[in-house]
């Protein structure tokens, strides 16, 4: 009996499981093990693969002395380039609790029994679902210096605007900004709505009669209220934040100007000098760090939301 | 009274009208620029609106918009590269075909191999289920970086690099999907199920006549993630195809962009709008579904 | 809603619809092998639209001439040596391909065939410095074509508009600032016409990218702030440049452009040169060599072809470079580069039409190639070096901070154990 389920169940799982184990399981075990070694794919066949130890760890985590001309010694990361990915990814993330600001306002103002909300919902959503090569294309020559839609924008207020994606300080901000587009009104935008309408009307209306305004019922109702999905957007977010950020710099700046992320740079490391081994320790460490920033945060979540 | 509801009302309006209007502004420069000559887009006088003009010169002449206004399509459409043998599809209309083709097969492939082992997980007993859902369960974390290496490596050891399979496959299996779906038959009463057993209905039957139909806007909220998602993906196949009667539009159109030192941005923008109508096609169509799966996923999940 | 009728239908539909479309686009796939007997050949190229066209010529006579052959010429655009790589990698890699700069990342890769044996060539017949691009530990890894260098383009018409001789073929850096200063027109404060739009070479400053033996860089020295003081001074000190802000590769083309609008008075410019005789019919122009500063020198590329060490037909494939690299076959693409054989490179000078009237200065740049060191990790330092350029010629670094951090960052990619 146990091995007939046994049996059916495999017929509907094996599909899936079969897939699941060669592109994710056995690549998460191969990748672990792989960032402990060096291969170069270019010039070696796979047999060629030897043990590094933590020699790849140690490239990207380390740091040496270094004697000054002065004679004095400091210290000098030795993969300078690494710290620098994981600053630009980090520094682009800054827009995080803008963009869940703005995703909370535009579920607010939508969320309301008034005609075409759902028009307005469509258009809030659509740069999201269409975010991809076409509409980077399309912002990089919005970006254009002298014949893109922003800046001429500006000029009419009499401001003349940079070369968004060509400069150090504007870069950044550039590709942010589009990111900020292509994320506000999109799937944080509708959480917050769903989490909007969870919100039982009898604790605005005891809110009210309390004399609580517009301002205090957000502050003191809705706020508190939506503490949950605040917290599961911000991982979210968190977490896409430093995994992806590809795409973008690849298409649009080839990663100049301070837009090297660290998935960019990971797979430089894989796709175009051929260090295996240590763009899987990037991976890993990456990995790392999202695990410790989620983990941090479902403990900050727990206690906020209990009490 | 009323008109402070009136004058509220209105004012929720205009700033909705304003933000929509921002939001969408950058689809409508796409479109107006993809409509235009090159050499219009340089002319230097500032032209934010160039709509009016546009309209004006359709109306005067609506012939026009069909010999103009359509000429950066299809010579997109028509263009292909130099030196290219063989027969069938080349060029920009092959990435596109492609694209459909990738965005098709993977939309198929997660949605039948998702459900099945959601089935499974939700709706079947047998030993070790708990441990191998939770196996899933730990790796909706693992980034794609983390997995994008060894996939490359066995794909090359498999002689799959740069052929179709090697683009589908990794992205067709999916615990995301299985985990959104798991939750959804879940939420199916098991009178309904038992009632069907009774009736004689093996485990295929409850699959086919009682899982699926009741999760009709889970199966579309999947469908719509996965169609967009495999229609704009670019961090894959730029890793596993190289010979370009493989690329799809992302790939095809960097690919478009850097052929040209000089960007001929009317034509750029009219590959842009061939990329991102269809998913805004899709999603119009299918929005009432995603939305609700979105909700239902997050609520649940 | 059960899912029978209409929605078995559909989803039935889709899948077939499905499959016959990938069925379709797998059959008409471009580099499937001939259905006949013919050994097939793969041959990668570069894809610049120009020099394909030529490529493609050559092709279809070498595969008229070889029956028992098809070769199929495939252009790769953008960064073709990273794109090379990945195919390498993948195990999709081509069988013979274009070589230039990049090189060394394939040889100390150990990608290439070993064609040492396959070529005799007696001493002098072609110019040293370019074989020696495809030479590694004293063995040919693939074989040249010709090479390509940097010239000061210059527009006669404004020379003698601002009263100036034509350059002396040993003006000196000092000379050049100052004919270039000369040549700037401006006009209610703005420019009209820049004296230069370009770059002198490193070398020409003494410059070096690396010691001889590879092992150390040689960025942070007085040589390469001579360097990228001098065009500072151009940009900003005497307005007679103006900033490159451009990406690699655009910065040519509208250096170019403001060349034929009578934007621009000089630029630098490769070989390139001389196609600019059908573009320019409204005024005189020529070629004068670089300016001499601490030594003779010119930015330099070569061009060539490499087997792949993984090809399964390694006599076809290298009957296929011996064509591809003859001395013939170098005069037939003298309009794009001077071919590596001296004798043709001489007679494809003698035939070049007018202008330029001063090929001299051709021959002489042969003489003082400076191409960048065959490093395996050319493109890493290549990208380093380029992102120090642009920040320090935009302002955005002192040169001292540039280069010190330039430095630093080839200090790492020097010092990698692997």
């Amino acid at each position: 009996m146990k091995s007939r389920a046994l049996g059916i169940a495999a017929l509907f799982l094996l599909p899936n499981l079969l897939g699941f184990l060669a592109f994710t399981l056995f690549p998460v075990v191969a990748s672990f093990a792989l960032s402990f070694c060096r291969w170069d794919p270019v010039a070696q066949p796979i047999s060629a693969i030897e043990p590094a130890g933590f020699r790849n760890y140690q490239d990207l985590l380390g740091f040496h002395g270094q004697t000054g001309p002065a004679g004095q010694t400091s210290w000098v990361a030795n993969t300078p380039r690494f710290w620098e990915a994981l600053y630009n990814t980090v520094f682009m993330m800054l827009a995080i609790p803008f963009n869940m600001a703005a995703s909370l306002f535009l579920a607010v103002l939508l969320n309301r029994k008034m005609r075409g909300m759902a028009i307005f919902r469509t258009a809030f959503f659509l740069p999201s679902i269409t975010a991809g090569v076409g509409t980077m294309l399309l912002w990089m020559w919005m970006f254009n210096k002298d014949l893109g839609s922003i800046n001429q924008v500006l000029a009419w207020v009499g401001i003349q605007g940079p070369d968004w994606l060509q400069s150090y300080f504007w870069a950044k901000p550039a590709l942010m900004l589009m990111a900020s587009w292509a994320g506000v009104g999109g799937v944080n935008m509708i959480l917050y709505l769903a989490g909007l309408q969870q919100i039982p009307r009898e604790l605005h209306e005891a809110a009210a009669l309390d004399g609580a305004g517009r301002w205090q019922q957000l502050r003191h109702v809705t706020v508190p209220m939506l503490l949950p999905v605040t917290f599961f957007i911000f991982i979210i977010s968190i977490i896409s934040g430093l995994e992806g950020g590809f795409d973008a710099p690849y298409v649009m700046t080839g990663g100049s100007f301070g837009t090297t992320t660290v998935s960019l740079y990971l797979f430089r490391q894989g796709f175009e000098f051929f260090r295996m081994g240590y763009a899987s320790a990037v991976a890993w460490v990456l990995f790392l760090i999202v695990f410790l920033l989620t983990m941090i945060n479902w403990r900050l979540a727990e206690k906020r939301v209990e009490y | 009274m009323r008109n402070r509801i009136d004058s509220g009302r209105l004012v929720v309006y205009g700033l909705l009208l304003v933000l929509a209007a921002s939001m969408l502004f950058p689809f409508y420069w796409m479109a107006i620029t993809s409509l235009k000559a090159k050499a219009d887009v340089f002319s230097t006088e500032p032209k934010l609106l160039p709509g009016r003009q546009l309209a004006e010169q359709v109306v005067e002449d609506p012939r026009w918009f069909f010999r103009s206004g359509t000429e950066n399509y299809s010579q997109l459409l028509a263009w292909q590269r130099l030196v290219e043998p063989g027969s069938g599809p080349r060029g920009f209309s092959r990435f596109v075909l492609n694209t459909v083709f990738f965005a098709l097969a993977i939309t198929l492939g997660q949605v039948i191999t998702s459900s099945l082992a959601a089935f499974a997980f939700a709706r079947l007993r047998f030993p070790g289920r708990n441990q191998v859902f939770f196996a899933y369960l730990a790796t909706l974390m693992i980034p794609a970086t983390v997995t994008m290496i060894p996939s490359y490596i066995l794909l090359r050891e498999l002689g799959w690099v740069d052929t179709y399979q090697a683009v589908i496959l990794p992205a067709v299996f999916t615990a995301y999907g299985t985990f959104m779906l798991r939750q959804f038959f879940l939420t199916i009463p098991r009178e309904i199920e038992d009632a069907a057993r009774i009736d004689g209905c093996s485990p295929l039957g409850l699959y086919w006549r009682i899982a699926l139909p009741l999760s009709t806007p889970a199966l579309a909220a999947l469908s719509i993630v996965a169609f967009v998602g495999s229609w704009r993906t670019f961090m894959w196949p730029l890793i596993v195809s190289s010979s370009e009667d493989l690329f799809n539009l992302p790939l095809g159109l960097s690919l478009f962009r850097g052929i040209y030192t000089d960007p001929d941005w009317p034509l750029l923008m009219a590959g842009s709008m061939i990329m991102t109508l269809p998913m805004i096609l899709v999603f119009i169509a299918g929005q009432r579904y995603f939305v609700e799966g979105i909700r239902l996923g997050a609520v649940k999940g | 809603m059960p899912l029978r009728g209409k929605s078995l239908f559909f989803t039935a539909g889709v899948l077939a619809a499905t499959l016959l479309l990938g069925v379709w686009l797998q059959s008409t796939r471009s580099l499937q092998a001939p259905a006949d007997h013919r050994v097939h050949l793969r041959l990668a190229a570069l894809y610049t639209g120009q020099a394909m066209e030529t490529y493609q010529v050559l092709v279809d006579d070498f595969n008229r001439r070889n029956p028992d052959l098809l070769v199929r010429l495939q252009g790769i655009p953008g960064s073709y040596y990273d794109k090379l790589l990945v195919m390498f990698a993948g195990r999709t890699a081509p069988d013979v391909m274009w070589m230039g700069k990049g090189m060394a990342q394939f040889a100390s890769r150990n990608a290439f065939l070993d064609v040492e044996d396959e070529f005799r060539i007696p001493p002098g017949q072609y110019y040293e410095s370019v074989l020696d691009c495809y030479r590694f530990n004293g063995r040919l890894m693939g074989f040249p074509m010709g090479a390509d260098f940097a010239v000061i383009v210059y527009n006669r018409d404004l020379f003698e508009q601002a009263g100036l001789p034509t350059p002396d073929p040993d003006w000196t850096l000092e000379d050049f600032r100052k004919t270039a200063r000369r040549l700037t027109v401006r006009e209610g404060g703005q420019v009209r016409q820049w004296g230069f739009f370009g770059e002198i070479d490193p070398g020409v400053f003494g410059a070096e990218v690396l010691s001889p033996d590879m092992s150390e860089e040689r960025i942070d020295r007085p040589e390469w702030r001579d360097y990228l003081d001098f065009h500072l001074k151009l940009i900003f000190e005497d307005g007679s440049m103006p900033s490159q802000v451009e990406v690699p590769g655009a910065g040519v083309l509208t250096s170019r452009q403001a060349f034929y609008r009578g934007q621009a008075a000089m630029i630098s410019d490769g070989f390139h040169f001389r196609t600019m005789r059908e573009e320019i019919s409204d005024f005189r122009w020529d070629i004068a060599p670089l300016p001499l500063g601490a030594r003779r020198a010119c930015a330099s590329s070569t061009q060539g072809f490499a087997v792949s060490r993984h090809t399964p037909h390694r006599a076809e494939a290298v009957r296929l470079l011996k064509y591809l690299v003859a001395p013939e076959t170098q005069r037939r693409l003298g309009d794009i580069l001077v071919p590596a054989h001296r004798d043709s490179a001489r007679q494809v000078i003698a035939g070049m039409a007018s202008p330029p009237h001063n090929r001299q200065v051709i021959l002489d740049s042969m003489e003082a190639l400076n191409p960048f060191p065959r490093h395996p990790r050319i493109n890493e330092l290549q990208q380093a070096l380029a992102e120090t350029q642009r920040l320090v010629l935009t302002r955005q670094q002192s040169p001292e901070a540039g280069l010190r951090e330039c430095a630093r960052q080839f200090r790492e990619i020097l010092g990698r154990t692997y």
